[in-house]
């Protein structure tokens, strides 16, 4: 191995990192899907799940809860609950995936994304 | 003693190109796990990276044309054919760009690397071109680097070996 080959590799690390922003970026345009969020059954929040934001339930009772929306995931980040059970929920990102938070009465949806959670409904 | 020098120079393209199809065939066995059908790591032009190396571009391309054409006969059917030839041709001519610069610093296994990525770009561009879908695209990243990596194996492999056939078979 010549000294110049580390550049070549070097060149090629950069080209895989290069497209990888790239397609990413493409991936997150075309991902027709949404985010709903729901405080007490109704419908609080909806939007697409490609764009980043952040969405804060609040209520009079002094409830909080943060869900974060980012890289075509759905996240919740903050929680006042007791159980933190919303919190350490899996991120949603498939059609149907949910995080829910039973003690505020809030919970997350994803849907239309493309990608099935389930194979296949019944109906 | 100018018929012994072709006779020799013959039996060696000829030995190499049944090894790149016995690479090519073995390589086939093992589908990539992350891949789409028909693409593969190129392991066969390291073959055509070694020829390069000892005898330059004319006979190196003679033996992936070869190559190509008789695995296409033998089992790779037509569409396999498009990938191979994609992948092939511009690995190759990326190789054969590094291997112009071999007096600059650039070496064998630079030239395996910069083949090895365009190996795989060549055959994403294939694929695009028959399945007509940008989402071939987002196997891009990943055929990069693993082309990137194989390339670096098996340039390493191919500047053991070069030395080694130069004494037997090369010019001179």
């Amino acid at each position: 191995m010549k000294k110049n080959d580390v550049f070549i590799i070097a060149a090629a690390v950069l080209l895989a990192a290069a497209v990888w922003l790239l397609t990413n970026g493409i991936r997150q345009k075309d991902s027709g899907g949404e985010v709903v969020v729901y405080k007490d059954g109704e419908v609080f929040y909806a939007g697409p799940i490609g764009t980043d934001t952040t969405i804060t339930v609040e209520d009079e009772l002094g409830n909080i809860n943060v869900v974060l929306v980012k890289d075509g995931k759905a996240i919740m980040q903050k929680a006042n609950c007791r159980d933190q059970i919303c919190v350490n929920t899996r991120p949603a990102e498939k059609d149907g995936q949910a995080i829910i938070c039973l003690p505020n009465k809030v919970s997350v949806e994803v849907r239309n994304t493309g990608t099935k959670d389930l194979d296949g409904v019944s109906e | 003693m100018m018929d012994h020098k072709k006779v020799k120079q013959m039996v060696f393209l000829a030995v190499m190109t049944s090894a790149a199809i016995i690479i090519h065939f073995i390589e086939s066995l093992f589908p990539l796990p992350f891949a789409l059908p028909g693409i593969k790591l190129g392991l066969s032009n390291t073959v055509s990276l070694i020829v390069l190396y000892i005898y330059g571009p004319v006979p190196a391309f003679a033996v992936l044309v070869i190559r190509v054409i008789l695995t296409a006969f033998l089992y790779a059917g037509l569409s396999g054919v498009i990938f191979s030839l994609a992948g092939g041709l511009l690995s190759f001519s990326a190789a054969v760009l590094i291997w112009r610069l071999r007096d600059k610093g650039y070496g064998i296994v630079g030239a395996s690397t910069a083949g090895g990525v365009f190996h795989n770009i060549g055959q994403i561009l294939a694929a695009y071109v028959v399945l007509r879908t940008d989402a071939v695209f987002f196997y891009l990243p990943v055929l990069i680097l693993s082309g990137a990596i194989t390339g670096i194996v098996t340039g390493i492999l191919a500047g053991i070996l070069v030395p080694r056939l130069k004494n037997i078979y090369g010019p001179s």
